[in-house]
């Protein structure tokens, strides 16, 4: 059997071969695991939606050039300075702590720091609009769960209000519904605009 | 800046926002695929392992038959009875010492009563030739005695 290099998958997801893509979400699948049983206290729930999101991203860097390979090594881009990527294993590991500690702070588990250079989103090496794209996926994965909820089935699943009202059980009012959508889209915003004048994508 | 440049930048934002969305929610359902195959292979291959198991224990339970049931039939069901049988002209201790396992006290107590067994040169030459077969035949018996014990231990 040929062990498959890090920078082979990277190679072959960039190319949108969706053979390696299942090889190497059960490579990492099985490094989450092993990382979920040693924190016992991760609900069945939170650990799926993390390791979903996680791996969302590390897809997203790579089909957009965040993250690359070149002549055998794999390589990351962030604030325009690229290091060496060692094991992909660690660098998606490093992506499944960022988001779970977010996620235990948007559940008021832990205190809220000011964003330090490891939770900034990975951007492309010389592509701004790849970049933009990056930070705004990285910001829709750090929206309450809720408001991608409605923002998916609004965007994605093209529902009416009515529709999104009916499909949450009725969970408040039509009215109620517009403005937490309003919310959400406003906070994202506002977050998406201050990561691109961070970074110096604006 | 205006604001009609702001209502441009809004709308781009916006644009950009829709298209990531749709990205992500396009690659949580392939997501959502794998996982579904990937918790199908690990139903599989939890149900391998536990057949395996299953055999493995079997063919594990087979092999501890097969080492001790023999065994055991030698060592812990001694058929003292049918060494007995053989050997009437034993003492009350020997035979007491038999049926309470104890081979090996047995077979010294049988070496000591042998060699006890001799011609009374006081009697007569037919008593003493009467006396010699009966000796012999004791002898015999004992012998047969030893014999069966030394198997069965």
């Amino acid at each position: 059997m040929r062990l498959v290099r890090d920078s082979d998958y990277v190679a072959a997801v960039r190319h949108g071969d969706r053979k390696m893509l299942m090889d190497m979400y059960e490579r990492l699948r099985a490094c989450f695991n092993a990382w979920k049983r040693l924190c016992r206290d991760v609900a069945e729930e939170d650990a799926s939606d993390v390791f979903q999101d996680s791996f969302v991203i590390l897809w997203e860097n790579i089909e957009h050039g965040a993250l690359y390979s070149e002549d055998g090594q794999v390589y990351a881009c962030r604030a325009g300075k690229r290091y060496d990527v060692q094991d992909l294993s660690a660098y998606f590991m490093r992506i499944v702590k960022n988001k779970y500690r977010e996620m235990l702070r948007r559940n008021g588990k832990l205190p809220i720091f000011a964003a330090d250079e490891d939770n900034m989103p990975d951007t492309s090496a010389d592509d701004v609009s790849a970049s933009r794209h990056l930070v705004v996926c990285s910001s829709i994965m750090d929206l309450p769960a809720r408001c991608r909820q409605i923002l998916t089935m609004f965007y994605y699943d093209e529902m009416s209000l009515e529709e999104i009202l009916e499909a949450l059980g009725h969970d408040g009012s039509y009215n109620g519904l517009k403005t937490r959508k309003h919310k959400c889209m406003q906070s994202l915003k506002d977050r998406v605009t201050w990561l691109f004048r961070e970074l110096g994508l604006d | 800046m205006t604001d009609t440049d702001m209502d441009r930048q809004n709308t781009v934002l916006e644009k950009e926002i829709e298209t990531a969305i749709k990205d992500i929610a396009r690659k949580k359902a392939v997501l959502s695929s794998f996982e579904q195959a990937a918790l199908a292979k690990d139903a599989r291959r939890r149900r391998l392992v536990r057949g395996l198991s299953g055999v493995a224990a079997a063919l594990v339970g087979v092999a501890l038959l097969y080492v001790f049931l023999p065994a055991k039939t030698t060592v812990s069901s001694p058929d003292a009875g049918a060494c007995i049988r053989g050997g009437e002209m034993a003492s009350d201790r020997v035979i007491g010492l038999i049926r309470s396992g104890k081979y090996g006290e047995a077979l010294e107590l049988i070496d000591k009563e042998r060699a006890e067994l001799t011609v009374d040169e006081g009697l007569s030459e037919e008593a003493k030739t009467y006396e010699r077969q009966v000796i012999a035949t004791e002898t015999r018996k004992l012998d047969s005695l030893e014999n069966c014990l030394r198997n069965k231990r």
